[in-house]
């Protein structure tokens, strides 16, 4: 036990002396506080305009809003469709005119105006314009005003007064939804975002344990690690100490973006995504943990075992291939299964109770279904029993594994070494 | 202390290692392990260790099996392997404390052996900035922090300069002063001339010879005589026994021991300028060549 703690706050001060982990771990804390802190300072920056607003509503600078042509063909009465669009388009400079389709669109691509309608019937009318943005779209914004004029404009006729067309028209709706399961769109985002973390987390901390094993393998540390201490404490003592690493990294990003949410909430107000983040259940959190751990633990037992059947550093990434993409599976399936927008479905509930899959579909399936409290805990039961499982059999890989040198073995004779180990 | 290795064997698979070989080791003495690449050295080491367990066969100390978390070994592997990218104090305190020891006195124990061995202004730095044979050195430490009783140095002269290799051979010699059980595995025979009063010689898995070097050298016929002199030609013409002449010596093969006095008388009667008369005793690299040569 004493060796074994030994091994565990070597292991684990190497993470805290590399100045790589350290210098990983703060600029994902600065990254994660500067994102937080992004409105707060952009306000700093450009302090005559405190909130900043989409450049629809924002106040137009005389002289600099694009020209847009007006023709009322209806001949109706052009001043009034004026005063109703520039009512509705602040931000253009709207003026009548009385050129022709042709003329009006020689005039836009000579850039002299920035666009041109004209009202044909009052329901009818062609728009002329040179490039449109990504995220505008003329043809709606103006069928809709013209829509609205239409009703408004034969109600009157009707002899309905401009109050009574408002407020048949826009007749306040209110109503209330009583929920008894979860809103998954609400849950959405934090689950994408911890499950991702999780992935990133095992995958990378899985490996650094195979580097790290087949690192000391490589430069021989192991001849005397191995004459020095027990296989089982440097297998456990290695797989415990970057899990610990990883789980303070974990706590140091959280807490920083927890910490900074709350001095930045009234920021953040009028953001469903970022509030929906922060808002989650302390359980949820809880469970992330719950899952890092024991999903971490699985997988860096693992490996651990294939590190340590590799003689070379550079041999590992061919070696750890198929872990990576069992793990990788489990991902797809969680994460296609959160995009399909039914959590519960078949291959989930089945994946949340395989030991190497679970990790992942369990905590979807806790953060964004149903699943009922005896589910949870026989899912957590078999992976805590696989995950002891696996490290007792991976230790008993290292233990043949490490005295091993040359080529990777193959299974048939990992196996049957491990019969006489 | 007595270290007694009793019939072990170890096949990985099915390949045999380790025939029923036996080795005795005591404190205060140095047991020579020789052998070719391959005849089983290292799995004998590890098996005494406690790496492995031998398939058949025991470790015994003191008549007792032994009990690796009572006594301290201190192993000097063959592939010198310490962490390269690490802090060298850091790295030595924690092999020491792997072997049990507390914290300071690893650190101090560390300190006395490095200072002993001109290492001191090295221990904050990285092992990776040292010279081949200041790693070694380095190494070496890591063999003796703990004080171990007994210890297995594998080729620990190999990439020495001649001074280091002297600085070395005092500590082995002290070591072995000191009463502790020295296990001493080389392919520089004179090493093993050297420090060692038994050896052992394992081929293919077996040990072909074993016991005290000098007896063993004296169990070879002692009829060949070696003469030294300026006038070898003159001697070689003159005697009546079969004689060539071999690296400035002549080689004189007797029939039989009792002759050595009428080879004296001859020589005398010549009057001739001898500088040397001396049996000719086979060097240990003659023997482990005779040994181990086509046997593997």
């Amino acid at each position: 036990m004493k060796q074994f703690m030994h091994i565990l706050n070597f292991e684990f001060s190497g993470y805290l002396k590399n100045k790589v982990f350290i210098g990983v771990t703060l600029v994902m804390v600065l990254v994660v506080t500067g994102v937080l802190f992004f409105p707060r300072i952009s306000t700093l920056w450009s302090k005559e305009e405190p909130i900043p607003e989409p450049p629809s509503t924002t106040e137009p600078v005389e002289g600099e809003r694009p020209i847009v042509f007006l023709v009322d063909e209806t001949a109706a009465d052009p001043q009034s469709t004026l005063t109703y669009f520039q009512s509705f388009w602040v931000h253009k400079d709207i003026r009548l005119s009385q050129l022709s389709v042709e003329e009006l669109t020689e005039q836009v691509e000579q850039d002299s105006i920035s666009a041109a309608i004209v009202l044909h019937t009052p329901t009818q009318y062609t728009y002329i314009v040179n490039n449109v943005g990504m995220y505008e779209s003329p043809r709606s914004e103006i069928s809709q005003l013209l829509l609205e004029k239409h009703r408004l404009d034969q109600m009157t006729a009707l002899g309905i007064s401009p109050e009574q067309v408002g407020s048949i028209l826009y007749a306040p709706i209110d109503g209330e939804v009583i929920q008894t399961g979860k809103d998954q769109m609400d849950n959405f985002f934090y689950t994408y975002i911890l499950i991702f973390g999780l992935y990133m987390a095992i995958l990378l901390y899985g490996q650094l344990v195979a580097t790290s094993v087949a690192s000391e393998k490589s430069s021989r540390a192991m001849e005397l690690l191995i004459t020095s201490a027990k296989p089982a404490n440097l297998m456990f003592g290695k797989v415990l100490g970057s899990g610990l690493a990883g789980l303070m990294q974990l706590v140091a990003i959280l807490g920083t973006s927890f910490l900074c949410f709350n001095i930045t909430k009234a920021d953040w107000v009028g953001n469903p995504i970022v509030n929906s983040i922060f808002n989650m259940p302390v359980s949820i959190l809880l469970y992330t943990i719950l899952f890092f751990l024991l999903g971490y633990f699985i997988y860096a037992f693992l490996y651990g075992a294939v590190g340590s059947l590799a003689s070379k550093v550079e041999d590992i990434n061919t070696s750890v291939m198929p872990i990576t993409f069992l793990f990788i599976a489990a991902f797809m399936i969680v994460m296609f299964s959160m995009t399909s927008g039914n959590v519960e479905n078949p291959l989930m509930i089945v994946a949340s109770f395989v030991p190497f899959t679970s990790p992942m579909a369990m905590f979807v399936r806790i953060a964004m279904g149903e699943p009922k409290t005896i589910e949870i805990i026989v899912s957590v039961a078999i992976l805590l029993a696989s995950t002891i499982g696996i490290g007792y059999i991976s230790a008993k890989i290292y233990r043949v594994g490490v005295l091993m040198y040359g080529k990777p073995p193959k299974l048939t004779t990992l196996l049957k070494s491990l019969k006489n180990a | 202390m007595q270290l007694d290795i009793q019939q072990i064997s170890k096949s990985f698979g099915s390949n045999l290692v380790l025939d029923k070989i036996s080795l005795q080791a005591e404190s205060g003495k140095a047991v020579g392990l020789l052998g070719r690449n391959g005849a089983g050295k290292t799995t004998a080491i590890r098996i005494i260790m406690g790496v492995f367990g031998p398939d058949s066969g025991q470790v015994l100390l003191d008549g007792k099996p032994i009990n690796r978390d009572r006594i301290t070994i201190g192993y000097l592997p063959e592939e010198r392997g310490l962490y390269p990218k690490k802090v060298i104090l850091e790295q030595l305190i924690y092999f020491g404390m792997l072997k049990g020891m507390k914290k300071a006195d690893a650190k101090a124990s560390a300190e006395r052996w490095a200072a002993k061995m001109e290492m001191s202004d090295t221990l904050n730095r990285r092992l990776d900035t040292l010279s081949k044979g200041n790693q070694q050195k380095i190494q070496l430490v890591a063999t003796l922090i703990a004080n171990p009783q007994i210890i297995i140095l594998d080729e620990p002269f190999s990439g020495l300069d001649p001074v280091n290799a002297m600085m070395l051979k005092d500590i082995v010699k002290e070591q072995i002063e000191d009463n502790k059980i020295v296990l001493f595995s080389s392919h520089q025979m004179n090493y093993i001339e050297e420090f060692c009063d038994d050896i052992a010689i394992l081929n293919g898995g077996s040990i072909v010879l074993s016991g005290n070097i000098g007896k063993i050298k004296r169990s070879y016929d002692r009829t060949t005589i070696l003469i030294s002199s300026t006038q070898l030609s003159k001697i070689q013409d003159q005697i009546d026994y079969p004689s060539r002449i071999k690296d400035d010596q002549l080689w004189v093969k007797l029939n039989n021991e009792a002759e050595k006095g009428d080879l004296l008388i001859k020589l005398a009667q010549l009057q001739v300028d001898i500088d040397e008369i001396k049996v000719f005793e086979p060097s240990l690299n003659d023997i482990f060549v005779e040994y181990t040569e086509g046997r593997i």
